[in-house]
């Protein structure tokens, strides 16, 4: 195993050099969280695990074409999900069922409220309060990293339809917010 | 690297069952992106047989050889990857037989350019055999390195003989034009030299099943040369690629590649023959 002082992009450098121990380094410290966010945007089991191993392979045939500069998991990440999405491009059904959509209790737990407060403002609430519609365009871009290109083509809509309703959610935001 | 603050495992429970809220999740999520410790607490929370099942399927393939440049290249043409390889097993694309296809073409190009009837005879001689050659020998068996394979893929035959045959033909043709082109003689000698040659690789393949390739492909090849040989001592080695000569050639090829095509069920029985 290599060794653990090394970072994540000393790691993806290895990698570059067909460094088998750093793909596994790589992969016990990314594998899990990686694993998890995509459960939480697909209930597919199986279509979760085969994502998962073909971003660790992606990672592994692209790692000589890693740019130094940008963070190593929002890297993984931006694999993940872009497998994800194409793998589940047909199944609308599937697809549609991203995290920020689906789930609307407004219970939060005491860590979590603290978690959420950012300067004194409530942003669970307000996010609560903004329509779907909205919220799924904001969970795309902002939390999962995607273009507005991207977006359009996931929700099916064009992307003009994406810019604008993502500038509504930010105004709607900074109301609820004010 | 590792955030001076660590989500609280209460937190992480739920976040794990996939419990949290949409905005504690995706803030949970934004620290488990840059916080080790946390991630190794939520390693425990979760089932580990995914991960390691999934880590199972990377080694195999970070471990897989790698396929070779042909194959890549194939493989990129739009072939599957099954194709690519069997394609790529094909003698006609190994180094020593490209090379030796190639080294026959430049002496028979130096010969055609010295002398001019003589030259052309060689070239006619040798032109045509070089494809019912590399066909020959990707059936033969003894010359195919991946016999054994082919013989027992459940693959249909007929696919798998005429992708084969394309392979061999791709790999000599081209050059075989290029050096008819710039023969001194006419033009279309760059191209009259393919209806003899296709005419002898449909006559190997139709009575492969029968006879072996490699000796079907050496009587052709005595047979052609003869006809060319004696053409020359006549007079006009062109003789045999004359217009009429084109048509009695097509016609055999045709015939041949028909018995091919009706008979492909046999064709299972390719390069098993004794």
């Amino acid at each position: 195993m290599a060794g653990c002082d090394l970072t994540d992009a000393d790691l993806i450098n290895a990698m570059a050099g067909k460094d088998e121990g750093a793909l596994r380094e790589l992969y016990d410290r990314h594998a899990t969280w990686i694993q998890a966010r995509l459960a939480r945007r697909c209930a597919d089991r199986d279509a979760v695990a085969e994502v998962l191993q073909d971003t660790f392979i992606a990672a592994w045939d692209g790692a000589d074409r890693f740019r130094g500069d940008g963070a190593v998991p929002a890297w993984l990440w931006g694999i993940a999900i872009r497998r994800l999405i194409s793998r589940l491009r047909r199944r609308h059904d599937v697809l549609l069922g991203p995290a920020l959509l689906d789930r609307d209790e407004p219970e939060l737990s005491a860590e979590e409220q603290v978690l959420l407060r950012l300067e004194n403002v409530d942003v669970g609430t307000a996010l609560s309060r903004i329509s779907p519609e909205l919220r799924v365009v904001l969970q795309l871009t902002v939390i999962d990293g995607l273009n507005t290109r991207e977006a359009a083509v996931l929700l099916d809509i064009p992307r003009g339809t994406v810019k604008s309703r993502l500038q509504r959610a930010r105004a709607t935001l900074r109301e609820e917010m004010a | 690297m590792s955030a001076t603050w660590h989500l609280d495992t209460s937190v992480l429970e739920s976040y794990a069952a996939g419990r949290s809220t949409p905005v504690g999740g995706a803030s949970v999520e934004a620290h488990l992106m840059e916080c080790r410790e946390c991630g190794a607490v939520l390693r425990e929370l979760m089932p580990h047989e995914p991960l390691d099942q999934a880590w199972r399927a990377i080694r195999a393939h970070v471990e897989a050889p790698r396929a070779g440049l042909v194959e890549r290249v194939l493989a990129s043409l739009g072939l599957s990857s099954e194709s690519a390889r069997l394609l790529a097993a094909v003698p006609a694309f190994r180094g020593a037989w490209l090379l030796g296809v190639f080294t026959v073409l430049v002496f028979a190009g130096v010969a055609a350019a010295l002398a001019d009837d003589t030259g052309l005879t060689l070239f006619l001689v040798v032109a045509p055999l070089i494809p019912v050659a590399g066909v020959a020998a990707s059936f033969g068996g003894d010359a195919d390195p991946a016999h054994e394979l082919v013989t027992v893929t459940p693959y249909s035959s007929l696919r798998l003989l005429l992708l084969r045959t394309g392979g061999v033909l791709a790999s000599s043709v081209p050059v075989t034009v290029l050096l008819g082109l710039v023969l001194p003689g006419p033009a279309w000698l760059g191209l009259a030299w393919l209806t003899p040659a296709v005419a002898g690789i449909a006559l190997t393949l139709a009575v492969s099943p029968r006879f072996d390739t490699t000796m079907t492909a050496a009587v052709f090849g005595v047979g052609w040369s003869f006809a060319v040989l004696s053409a020359y001592h006549l007079g006009d080695p062109m003789a045999v690629v004359e217009p009429l000569m084109q048509l009695v050639l097509a016609a055999v090829a045709l015939l041949a590649l028909a018995v091919v095509v009706l008979r492909s069920p046999s064709l299972d029985l390719l390069g098993r023959n004794p």
